[in-house]
């Protein structure tokens, strides 16, 4: 009854004309930055910071809130209709949202990763609402080597995107692995394979390596098969999902929300692993798991879903221990101390109406992202009407901008076009890129926990952590089992 | 152990480095010139990941040696690479993988990257507005896109958002080149 009374406090906030205004610029201007490869959800966050100072505290979180969910979503629109991950987690809905645009049905992808991404939100903020504190006790008690295990059931779900072949799928994920390891290792300050360059001590940039791998890379394999005759798109269906297709997908967006929510709830792992996490379980749990990477609407909800309900699900600890998840939430700890206040359990007790009103605010931030989102597909859609011959330039020039804009380095744009070669040659001879993508996500994860965990408590940490161990021996089984059942097939076929 | 160390950095590293890439050209003109031609790129994609592997695997001898320290992930990743383009050249020699696809214009490609390529040193040189605007013409007119109104239009319209956009609203320092546009 107490938090029946909190939320409704939560909702007495938002009365009025200017909140709900305000939660419409918000939404309005994620949904943009998240469409723009190279801004992040949390430079969209960062950047609004300076205006929302005047504001009232409460307002002023309730607009950098709603960019924060809006963006995750505005991620997907690009990453549909031209294989451009607008945000990092998008990366994951761009394996199926782009094949079902270039089967003539971006209405179908932009639709589901809308209502996906909704449902998502409106899940992770349910349970953000409900559970926000003991939650956050709970991800705090994961140990390094419990971090390491869930990080490496996250490079576990490679075996979903092998398409025929693990092997290969393996090999890549290798590949982004071994690249992560370039730069400054932050533990010991030794810098790695860096050939002496002062622009590799940073190490490579996932933003640019993602524009590279699906933007960049999409391009050139259309210039290796350019008729010279420029085409558009014969048929564009722009209808949403019908009512049948939404109850077949039902299942996997509820399940992939509350997977996001959780992944999200762990500081560090946040909504891209939540997206590959989810899309993997999707595909291991669907009727049509071959449609996976063809156009699958399961897929688009599986990935939308988990990485917009991760938003909720990564202010658990930031709102309940103050303790930030992901950059775009040490951006918002920032906003919350610019307006004297501090997050963690005494926020809940001295400024409900703050903690509630955002939680209210995160509500109607994403019932307005639906109905901004339905009218704003039907205008994102006309990109797919663009001819081929001007299309591609255009996309060439957003990839450089938005590899540049991450840190204003040309080294980052060098480095997008080679990622660009490097996703060519890939696709071109069976190599999934969306590996090389997990393996830079999650690289750091691995090493830094896998390491603390040795340098804490030796190699036995991994099998007295019980927690740790039993994820251990999940993240074996979801790597052994699609090799078994590649080499059952081969030995069935043979 | 010294020589390894010797390999790992300075002068070293530079003799590995090109002994390494004269390796993966016989490895290239052997797979060419040999029945298996169909499979080039097949066999030339994993060995160039063992080669770079190998090249990490000699680097990681000039780190400091402790446990759990820089050197043990690295190796870790190196060894599986290893194991698996293994496994997968196994696969290619075994017939178990199918030939490459046959090659489409390799040529125009080239030329393509090459614009963008020029594109990349252009921004440096004429700032990004400048060169966006000839890049996009260049390119529209490469890929024989007809209408030259909508050409001059797109690529205007492109320069105008990237300003507003990027440079005034953002503040995002775009490269202004020699000429300052």
């Amino acid at each position: 009854m107490e938090l029946f009374d909190s939320v409704m406090l939560g909702f007495t906030v938002l009365a009025g004309w200017k909140p709900l205004l305000i939660i419409a610029i918000g939404v309005s201007v994620g949904i943009l930055a998240g469409a723009m490869p190279g801004l992040s959800p949390s430079t969209a966050v960062a950047l609004l910071v300076p205006f929302s100072y005047t504001m009232s505290p409460a307002l002023a979180l309730i607009l950098l809130t709603s960019i924060y969910i809006a963006a995750n979503y505005g991620g997907s629109i690009t990453a549909v209709l031209i294989n451009t991950p607008g945000t990092p987690s998008a990366a994951v809905t761009a394996m199926d949202g782009y094949p079902l645009t270039q089967q003539g049905k971006a209405g179908k992808g932009l639709g589901t990763a809308l209502i996906a991404s909704t449902i998502g939100g409106a899940v992770g903020v349910l349970i953000l609402i409900l559970f926000a504190v003991p939650l956050a006790g709970i991800a705090l008690k994961f140990s390094p080597a419990a971090y390491f295990a869930l990080a490496l059931f996250g490079l576990a779900t490679v075996a979903s995107m092998g398409r025929g072949n693990v092997l290969k799928a393996l090999a890549a994920i290798l590949f982004g692995l071994m690249i992560k390891t370039v730069g400054i290792d932050s533990i010991s300050g030794v810098s790695r394979f860096t050939f002496g360059s002062d622009v590799l001590y940073d190490g490579f940039n996932l933003i640019p390596a993602l524009i590279g791998l699906f933007a960049v890379s999409v391009v050139f394999a259309k210039m290796e098969n350019w008729t010279g005759v420029d085409r558009t798109m014969d048929k564009i269906d722009s209808r949403l999902p019908t009512f049948k297709e939404f109850l077949k997908i039902k299942m996997t967006i509820l399940r992939s929300s509350v997977i996001g929510t959780i992944i999200g709830i762990f500081p560090g792992a946040g909504a891209t692993i939540a997206a590959f996490i989810s899309y993997d379980v999707s595909k291991r749990t669907s009727k049509e798991p071959e449609m996976f990477g063809k156009g699958s609407l399961e897929g688009v909800a599986a990935a939308e879903g988990a990485n917009s309900s991760s938003v909720g699900g990564a202010l658990v600890p930031l709102l309940a221990l103050g303790i930030p998840g992901s950059a775009t939430d040490a951006v918002l700890l920032g906003a919350f101390m610019l307006h004297d206040l501090v997050p963690g359990p005494m926020l809940f007790r001295d400024s409900p109406e703050i903690v509630y009103g955002i939680f209210a605010a995160l509500i109607v931030a994403n019932i307005m992202m639906l109905f901004l989102g339905l009218y704003g597909n039907r205008v994102f859609i006309k990109v797919v009407t663009v001819p081929d011959g001007v299309l591609y330039p255009l996309i060439l020039v957003i990839a450089v901008i938005g590899a540049f804009a991450v840190n204003g380095s040309m080294f980052d744009v060098a480095a997008c076009i080679g990622f660009g070669v490097v996703g060519w040659i890939f696709k071109r001879y069976g190599y999934p890129v969306a590996p090389v993508v997990l393996g830079i996500v999650l690289g750091d994860m691995v090493e830094e926990n896998f390491r603390r965990a040795v340098i804490m408590d030796g190699y036995g940490a991994f099998f007295r952590d019980k927690l740790a161990f039993t994820v251990l021996l999940l993240a074996f089984m979801s790597f052994v089992y699609p090799l078994v059942k590649q080499w059952k097939r081969r030995k069935k076929s043979s | 152990m010294a020589a390894l160390e010797y390999l790992s950095e300075g002068p070293g590293l530079n003799i590995l480095v090109a002994g390494l890439l004269a390796l993966l050209l016989v490895i290239g003109f052997t797979a060419w010139r040999s029945q298996k031609r169909n499979y080039f790129g097949q066999i030339l994609v994993p060995s160039s990941l063992i080669i770079l592997s190998i090249l990490f695997f000699f680097i990681t001898f000039s780190f400091p040696h402790e446990e759990a320290g820089p050197t043990v992930v690295p190796r870790l990743w190196i060894f599986w690479t290893c194991v698996l383009c293994g496994g997968i050249l196994w696969q290619v020699f075994s017939g178990k993988t199918k030939p490459d696809p046959e090659p489409g214009r390799l040529g125009f490609l080239l030329l393509v990257v090459s614009i963008l390529i020029a594109y990349y040193f252009a921004l440096q040189v004429a700032g990004y507005f400048l060169s966006s605007f000839v890049f996009l013409v260049l390119l529209m007119h490469v890929l024989a896109f007809k209408k030259k109104l909508i050409i001059y239009t797109v690529a205007t319209g492109w320069v105008i958002f990237s300003y507003v956009v990027f440079y005034r609203v953002l503040y995002i320092q775009l490269p202004l080149g020699y000429f300052g546009y």
